[in-house]
């Protein structure tokens, strides 16, 4: 018993938080009887049943060492999920084609092997198949360019 | 005797809805990019599904539910593609094809083993359509007698059961169907109206975006791992695959086709069994395969027994799955329980009484399999090449156009970026969940399941008066529940067992 589970400590703690939160939202909707169950109780059940298993996760993981190391890939969740945010930021105000241009530019961070001319062509390419297949072929309503100023 | 003839009545009706010219159309399309987002790895069934999902609400219900079950089915057929090339699955259920596929293919026998595969996904196929046709006009005679009760407890058993008998911890499992159903809650009471969970955002009144959670959950999360794993290694994808090459030997066939029917079996038993699925039957048919062979250590070194044995039984483990999806509106998987909600969101309540009101979606679905199964042989034999060249594609430029079409597909569901956002944040927390190794299919499971679970608790009690041994006076609610118990408490001594674990 060197190093406890922490991976499992982590999770129950998590877990009880969660569940302890949604008790305490829970709080707001009415409870009612078990014969005519307001639309409080349901979610409030769930909220100790998941104290509970949280409860059954951490404490057994403080008598245990952990078995496996935990390897965390930051690169990769950082540029992965920045690029999701940086489409996010940009769509709204300059439409889906520069939106998929600066994605494609931010997601390639994320492994980093491609030569900066081979992303600004996957980054054209993309926009291309992007806009001709969502507003040309399926005809959605999404514009290809706006112009905020 | 009734359910075989009126199954008989059912296919002919469903043959004249699936060869029509839209339903046939989008049958074509979803086993083509099945096929295709199967064979390329890193692209499992669900980012596939979720992908189209949102173009289902421009569909007709059928046609919806065709093309998506297409999709369905076609990437496990794909998916060996890669398993025997690259080493790689290109779907999970297609991991025990590297075991015997690949060294098959270093053997300059890739050709056989594609052809192999696909014959054997075929008979796969086929056998479990012919078990989903029979069967399901039976369960649904004796289900529209089914109460709340009945469904509060089956739900129930199908949720434990996807929690624990999957890979990981139990006890784990249990956790993320109950943060799933919570989930599955945030929208607008059913009995009152009142929005709940909505914390103040107008946007969550109708709910999450199931799409968004998918893709979040599944896609971004599994790019996010592949990025650095995923090595582009094209090794026997060079390898020149002919119609010649493919052509097996006496011996091959011979040693062939016990396996596949076993393989079937054990599938379509799988397919229909909640949480289980076409991963453990691929399994459970290897293991069989190399148990009564009479020289297992033939097995890992390309014994075309261990590739068309798990093959067909992923295949068949496919269509039995429809079984309770479509029989008692309960998914076993997360492929399913997305093909429930393009019903749901398409007003149609899934259930028993969906085959007796909808017979036409129903069996045109079905008779759509058919078709499906053969275009696949098509597309499978002759157009190999074209899928193995694909292969040659290297990870780094396909994650970008992965994330594009994720990014655009959730974006398209309401031209708004509240649904991007939520894609962000079940991305971050799915892979937060990776890495304290919590499984996603049973939080998604919950999400689908959990506000129709709800429904039938409260309705269940209303009626009993509020009595909660009313769950174990009806006979049938209460085996159901003795087997959900026996399963949590299965679940707690796993947990709590001392000895090393996990």
């Amino acid at each position: 018993m060197r190093t406890r589970d922490y991976r499992d400590v982590v999770s129950g703690v998590l877990l009880i938080c969660f569940g302890a939160f949604v008790i305490y939202y829970s709080a707001r909707y009415e409870l009612g009887t078990f014969r005519r169950m307001g639309p409080g109780m349901f979610p409030t059940l769930l909220g100790y049943s998941l104290c509970l298993v949280g409860g059954l996760i951490l404490v057994p993981a403080f008598f245990r060492s952990a078995t496996e190391t935990v390897t965390i890939e930051y690169r990769s969740f950082i540029f992965v999920i920045g690029a999701l945010v940086s489409f996010a930021l940009t769509v709204p105000h300059f439409g889906i084609a520069p939106a998929i241009v600066v994605m494609t530019i931010v997601s390639s961070f994320a492994d980093g092997r491609l030569r900066p001319i081979s992303v600004l062509m996957l980054a054209v390419v993309l926009a291309t198949i992007g806009v001709v297949l969502f507003h040309n072929i399926l005809g959605t309503a999404l514009a290809p360019f706006k112009w905020p100023f | 005797m009734e359910s075989l003839s009126s199954a008989i009545d059912g296919a002919a009706l469903g043959l004249g809805v699936a060869v029509q010219g839209t339903n046939l159309f989008y049958c074509v399309l979803g086993v083509t990019l099945g096929t295709l987002l199967g064979v390329l790895p890193g692209i499992g069934v669900l980012i596939s599904i979720s992908l189209l999902f949102p173009l289902t609400f421009y569909l007709d219900p059928t046609a919806a539910l065709v093309m998506l079950a297409g999709v369905f089915y076609g990437t496990t057929y794909g998916g060996s593609t890669s398993a025997i090339l690259l080493n790689v699955p290109g779907t999970p259920s297609a991991a025990v094809s590297c075991l015997d596929g690949y060294p098959m293919a270093k053997q300059g026998r890739a050709g056989v083993a594609l052809m192999a595969t696909t014959v054997a996904s075929f008979v796969g196929g086929t056998i479990g359509i012919v078990l989903l046709m029979a069967f399901s006009p039976f369960i649904v005679e004796n289900a529209l007698r089914f109460g709340a009760h009945e469904y509060f407890a089956l739900m129930a058993m199908g949720l434990m059961a996807a929690s624990t008998i999957t890979q990981g911890s139990p006890v784990k499992g249990i956790a993320m169907v109950i943060v799933g159903i919570l989930l599955g809650l945030v929208q607008a009471d059913f009995y009152t109206g009142i929005p709940r969970f909505s914390f103040g955002m107008l946007e969550l009144y109708e709910g999450i975006s199931l799409v968004a959670l998918a893709m979040g959950m599944f896609g971004v999360s599994e790019v996010i791992v592949s990025v650095r794993t995923i090595k582009s290694g094209d090794d026997q994808a060079r390898q020149n695959i002919t119609l010649r090459s493919m052509i097996p030997t006496r011996d091959d066939v011979s040693r062939s086709w016990l396996p596949m029917l076993r393989g079937s079996g054990i599938g379509a038993f799988f397919g229909t069994l909640p949480g289980t699925g076409g991963l453990i039957a691929s399994f459970m048919a290897y293991a069989l395969e190399k148990r009564v062979s009479r020289d297992p250590s033939r097995f890992g070194g390309g014994a075309i027994e261990g590739l068309v044995g798990p093959e067909s039984a992923n295949n068949s483990a496919d269509q039995t799955a429809f079984v309770p999806t479509l029989t008692l509106g309960i998914p076993g998987t997360p492929a399913m329980a997305i093909m429930l909600a393009v019903l749901i969101v398409h007003g149609i309540t899934p259930g028993p009484r969906l085959i007796v009101e909808q017979p036409e979606l129903f069996w045109g679905v079905v008779m759509s399999f058919w078709i499906g199964n053969l275009l696949l042989l098509i597309l499978n034999i002759p157009m190999i090449g074209i899928w193995v060249r694909l292969l040659t594609v290297p990870y780094n430029w396909l994650y970008p156009a992965i994330l594009m079409f994720v990014c655009l597909g959730v974006f398209s569901i309401n031209n708004s970026p509240f649904e991007v956002w939520t894609l962000v944040f079940f991305a971050g927390l799915g892979y937060v969940m990776r890495v304290l190794d919590f499984s996603a299919a049973p939080l998604l499971l919950g999400f689908v399941l959990g506000p129709s679970m709800e429904e039938h608790f409260r309705r269940a009690l209303l009626v009993a008066d509020g009595d909660f041994t009313s769950f174990f006076q009806r006979p049938l609610s209460a085996t159901i529940l003795g087997l959900a118990f026996v399963m949590l408490a299965w679940a707690v001594w796993a947990q709590l067992r001392p000895a090393r674990q996990l």
